[in-house]
């Protein structure tokens, strides 16, 4: 457990608090402050991972989330997680970590053998192999691959742990929290402005904390800290740590909060991560610079390090990559790398600048100037580098670690994801924002601006735009000293070793050169066919170089061969956390009735319909399965008497003087010729003239009627309402109201229900068969509330419906309970009136399944001719009026313990049961008490006609096939005597 | 954080007829000394509330009376409007506390900051994919209340507590 590279002292880690942790089952000790990364590195563990195509040893080679190598198993059991990159997370006690993508040991890896394979394995390798013999292609070459696929493994446990998600609003939006962010917010904040800072890194400051810069006499990150705890104090500002913006969307940027994925375990009243939706009036992108490696021989390996990178250990960590470093560069910035080393201690063998003209800034060892490193040595780990002079010799320099610096690129992914492109900038060599999404400005680095002094003074401006804030300040200024920033790009060096581009693909040199020469030239052909770019960080370390190579290839300027740009998210996020609460049983709100409390006490077994729950019967403990349970109460209801919950059915308020109108020309039969305290049942088409729903609808004054619907369509009868009211006729005078959750509705259906409702009313209506006929409608005062009662019929039984307002619901269900207990009342649920409803051939969801008209439904006759109604002119179109169509049939198996089941197919005698002899369906079956046999409605070509014929019922699926007699639908009770009692 | 049910407050859904609005805004203002609120906002007076919920229609909320109310206030605006009674259809809340718009904020996706959302704001939006309608009344500033449909009630007051649960409220 010891860490060899850890300096003395430096490094804004905690010393006084050391963490315990493993990397692939090795134990190693770190400091709180330290990532995975840093405190590996302190260890002296090099070796990270293996690459994704060709498993070479693979190092870290940057310090942040643009990490391409160093992705890690982090966590076990349940809360693993794969490909999560050792630079970004935040070093826990008892931190579990292991590499991924080698068999059997990161050092000894049996997939190496693919470095082998590797003039076959180019870019596009998989289009032109694995074809022949055509017949491997199933039992080898797929399994194969499918093994050999993907990169990491899930838990597949499920997970434990909580997600949110929250709203934010605000004036401004600050995207990085380092210097020119923290510049930003600040004098945005003084202001007055609402202000909310992201940083997806758990100490402010950006680069300030990795990098030896003074702000007005203070080190860079006391200076950091200072501005942060001036932020805390101010009441309009949100600072979110460890909170990545990943994406910007239509009006709003999406944003992970990683709340609690540093800590072992989180805290029960805490998330593991937040998901924020941000809306801002104005956003400032101050996401700063990636840093670009250099394409040679040799670039991948383990001790190859970009230097800022380097900085930051030094700097921030306290660790020392290595013991003996040289740095190859083309830029001012690769020099503060060895400034920074001397001053910490480190030996810096050499600086190998690729530019003639540079000018060294310190005194170095051993300065090449216009000289490039050509090849790196050593198995898993660097030993020595190959250096070629401006004359062409070349040297070989024993060192373990080399620091590249090839240049910045401003993190502008933001800035494309709504369509814009960059543009391209010859003097920075890079790609800066172009057009910008609505509202956003760009400051510091990631608009290149690269010092210091220039980060300070663009945030400051952005903050300082005249529209935001109350009070509006001028910029803010502080001192800094000056800083160089020349770069002279060096895009490729030759070399006769692979040299990488895409890092995280396995993507190199001579990758971009074959689709140049296979005509793949375009930066968009180009990522496709290599896969440069495609990684997990989106080609941030790699994007600009392959374009840069393809342009030198065919002679083209980089904008000709295209730009490149992202799409969300930024860095990958858990679709744990974009679920939040939606998970399981809470994906959508459950809706229960007011009765339901009741229900449950009555032991009711429920069933989902739509949002809603229902009972679906009520068994009793001697009962032993579900069709003995609905039979008794099918016959209970239907000899004595029996109470359902009919709650969920839509209801709508239609009110005004219109409202006769407006419902003749919804539905398909007329609704204005309906007396006041009547109801009547009506069929409404979609505009395309099909079926769309059916419910009653009941008169109960001039101007006033009340709609059911279908309990799974009434949000979408509501909306067709609405439309109609709001769009289709503005001229009319009607209101309409939702009514579905005002009223609980019971229904009391049975031979003795009116003698029920009597003892239940106690006289506050009149309830004879001469007072209130079938189909009566009333609205009346029960024990001072106002009541209803409609006389209609599901289970085609004599039956009222009772609604009262649902917070007097459970009262009631009570109530009607009591008032039924001499008559033997029993509850029944929704399976006892689907059997009903189906001896009566009454129609349900089943045969309203879209794709039926009021004809096949054998509705046709209440088509009014005397008016327009929506779907009249469609609901005519041939075929839609063609004889030939499947129409409403009832269907006995001949055999009455046949089980017939929905979905099963109707095919002649005489006839194969193929698809060209397809002759129908079944919509809806059950068994029946009634008939003591299965019985079912279906749809049949040319049904009507066919009352008497015998057919045969195909189930493959469910290996049905039997025979069975068409019937007419209404199977009992035909002339309808009970309902009229 | 403290929630109330408000299980005694009655309501009733008024929408004017086509037309209308000017008559039906000059009897509440002389029957009820009420301004009926143009947009998302609210108006009380006494023991009376008009919340504006949509376009020309308002839910009339009463302290007071219950079973009687939809007609009593049908009785009131005649001809002008056409009233649904809503006694029924709603379970509604009182928040109270310093979290609450932080906790409604991971519900709503509109702008609860006090300077934003003040004394008579009202709002009919969605929360988790379920309607509900807050205001933040006049009387108690300090507070917010909420209806949400009476079904989904058993389900909003979970995710309340579950999002309360980061400011210490018992899960």
């Amino acid at each position: 457990m010891t860490t060899p590279y850890r300096l003395d002292h430096g490094g804004l880690i905690d010393r006084t608090r050391p963490l315990a942790f493993q990397f692939d089952a090795q134990a190693y000790t770190g400091f709180a402050g330290d990532t995975l990364a840093s405190a590996l590195l302190a260890s002296g563990v090099r070796l990270v991972g293996r690459s994704f195509k060709y498993h070479r040893p693979r190092g870290l080679l940057t310090a942040g989330s643009e990490e391409p190598n160093a992705l890690v198993e982090l966590r076990t059991g349940a809360r693993r997680e794969p490909n999560t990159k050792a630079t970004v997370a935040e070093l826990f006690a008892g931190c579990e970590a292991y590499s991924q993508n080698r068999w059997p040991s990161l050092s000894f890896d049996l997939g190496a053998v693919n470095s082998l394979l590797s003039p076959i394995l180019v870019a596009g390798f998989y289009y032109k192999t694995f074809m022949w013999p055509r017949k491997f292609w199933e039992k080898l070459y797929e399994p194969a691959i499918r093994r050999a696929a993907g990169l990491g493994r899930a838990s597949e446990q499920p997970d434990p742990d909580r997600y949110e998600r929250a709203h934010l609003f605000c004036d401004v939006l600050v995207i990085g929290g380092g210097p020119a962010g923290l510049a930003a917010a600040l004098t945005a904040a003084r202001s007055g402005a609402r202000v909310v800072l992201c940083d997806e890194d758990f100490v402010l400051g950006g680069r300030l904390n990795s990098e030896r810069y003074e702000i007005d006499g203070a080190s860079g990150s006391d200076w950091a800290r200072k501005v942060e705890a001036e932020l805390a104090s101010m009441k309009d500002v949100r600072i979110l740590q460890r909170t990545t913006v990943f994406g910007a969307y239509d009006g709003e940027y999406g944003a992970v909060e990683r709340v609690s994925d540093h800590l072992p375990v989180p805290p029960a009243h805490l998330p593991r991560q937040r998901v924020w939706k941000i809306v801002a009036k104005r956003t400032i992108l101050t996401s700063g610079a990636v840093e670009r490696p250099i394409v040679f021989g040799g670039n991948d390996r383990p001790g190859v390090m970009m230097a800022s990178a380097v900085r930051t250990y030094v700097n921030r960590f306290g660790v020392a990559p290595g013991r003996k470093i040289a740095i190859f560069t083309t830029t001012d910035d690769g020099w503060k790398t060895a400034a920074d080393l001397t001053s910490a201690g480190v030996a810096v063998e050499a600086v190998i600048d690729a530019r003639r003209d540079a000018i060294a800034p310190i005194k170095i060892n051993r300065a090449f100037l216009g000289a490039q490193v050509t090849d790196t040595h050593g198995s898993r780990s660097l030993r020595a580098i190959t250096v070629r002079d401006r004359d062409g010799n070349t040297t070989r320099l024993k060192v373990d670690t080399l620091a590249v610096s090839g240049g910045w690129n401003p993190a502008i992914g933001l800035t494309t994801h709504l369509g814009q492109r960059p543009k391209w900038s010859n003097d920075l060599a890079a790609f800066v924002p172009g057009e910008l999404p609505k509202g956003m400005s760009v400051a510091g680095a990631a608009a290149g601006a690269f010092s210091l002094a220039d980060a300070l003074k663009s945030g400051s401006r952005a903050g300082a735009a005249g529209d935001l804030g109350r009070q509006p300040n001028g910029a803010l200024t502080w001192r800094t000293d000056d800083e160089a920033t020349g770069v002279a790009p060096l895009w490729l060096v030759e070399s006769r070793s692979k040299s990488f581009v895409d890092f995280q693909n396995d993507v190199t040199s001579e990758d971009v050169a074959l689709a140049a020469r296979e005509g793949y030239r375009s930066v968009e052909l180009l990522k496709r066919y290599t896969t440069l770019g495609m990684a997990t960080d989106q080609g941030r370390t790699s994007n600009v170089n392959g374009l840069a190579i393809m342009a030198a290839l065919t002679e083209r300027g980089i904008p000709e061969v295209g730009t490149t740009t992202f799409r969300p998210p930024y860095t990958p996020v858990a679709i744990a956390a974009l679920s939040g609460a939606h998970r399981g049983k809470h994906s959508a709100p459950t809706r229960y009735t007011a009765g339901h409390a009741w229900a449950m006490e009555r032991g009711a077994s429920f069933i989902e319909a739509g949002d809603w729950l229902r009972a679906q019967w009520f068994a009793t403990p001697t009962e032993s399965n579900w069709l003995e349970t609905v039979t008794r109460e099918v016959k209970s209801v239907r000899s004595n008497v029996g109470v359902c919950d009919v709650s969920t059915l839509g209801k709508i308020d239609i009110q005004g003087a219109d409202a006769a109108t407006f419902l003749d020309r919804v539905y398909i039969n007329t609704y204005s010729t309906l007396p006041i305290g009547k109801t009547r049942y009506g069929l409404m088409l979609r505009e395309d003239g099909f079926v769309m729903d059916d419910g009653t609808t009941a008169r109960l004054a001039h101007d006033r009627y009340i709609m059911s619907t279908t309990t799974v369509n009434a949000g979408r009868v509501m909306q067709h309402l609405e439309h109609a009211r709001q769009i289709l006729w503005p001229q009319l005078d009607v209101q309409l109201a939702p009514a579905t959750e005002q009223w609980s509705q019971y229904s009391i259906a049975g031979p003795k229900s009116r003698q029920v409702l009597e003892r239940l009313l106690q006289g506050s209506l009149d309830v004879s068969n001469h007072a209130f006929p079938y189909m009566a409608c009333a609205e009346f005062n029960w024990n001072g509330r106002t009541a209803r009662l409609f006389r209609i019929s599901f289970s085609g039984e004599l039956a009222f419906e009772l609604a009262i307002p649902a917070r007097y619901a459970d009262a009631t269900i009570r109530a009607i309970m009591a008032a039924g207990e001499p008559f033997g009342i029993t509850p029944y649920g929704l399976e006892a009136l689907g059997i009903m409803r189906l001896e009566k051939g009454h129609i349900a969801g089943g045969e309203i399944n879209g794709t039926t008209t009021a004809a096949d439904l054998g509705l046709g006759r209440m088509m009014s001719n005397q008016k327009d109604f929506i779907g009249k002119v469609l609901s005519k179109r041939p075929a839609l009026t063609d004889t030939q169509r499947p129409v409403l049939v009832g269907i006995k198996p001949v055999d009455r313990w046949a089980q017939l089941r929905g979905g099963s197919h109707l095919v002649s005698l005489r006839t194969d049961p193929t698809l060209e002899n397809d002759q129908g369906y079944i919509t809806s079956a059950n068994f029946s008490p009634m008939l003591d046999q299965w019985i079912g409605l279906g749809l049949l070509i040319r049904g009507r006609e066919r009352i008497g014929e015998r057919v045969r019922v195909y189930d493959p699926l469910r290996d049905g096939d039997f025979e069975a007699d068409i019937v007419d639908p209404v199977f009992f009770d035909p002339e309808g005597a009970r309902l009229r009692a | 954080m403290i929630v109330t049910s408000l299980d005694t407050l009655a309501i009733a859904r008024v929408t004017a007829r086509k037309g209308r609005t000017a008559d039906l805004t000059r009897t509440v203002r002389e029957r009820y000394g009420i301004d009926l609120p143009v947009g998302p906002r609210r108006a009380k007076s006494g023991n009376l509330a008009f919340i504006g919920i949509g376009v020309n229609t308002w839910l009339a909320t009463s302290d007071k009376e219950l079973d009687g109310f939809a007609k009593a206030v049908r009785d009131v605006v005649d001809e002008s409007a056409t009233v649904s009674d809503q006694i029924g259809a709603y379970q509604v809340w009182r928040l109270t506390g310093q979290p609450v718009r932080d906790v409604l904020a991971k519900l709503v996706s509109i702008d609860l900051h006090p300077s934003v959302f003040t004394a008579g704001c009202a709002a009919s939006t969605s929360g988790s994919h379920i309607p509900v309608t807050l205001w933040c009344p006049a009387e108690n500033p300090g507070s917010i209340e909420l209806a949400v449909p009476r079904s989904y009630g058993h389900d909003f007051g979970h995710l309340l507590a579950e999002n309360a649960r980061e400011f210490g409220f018992p899960g």
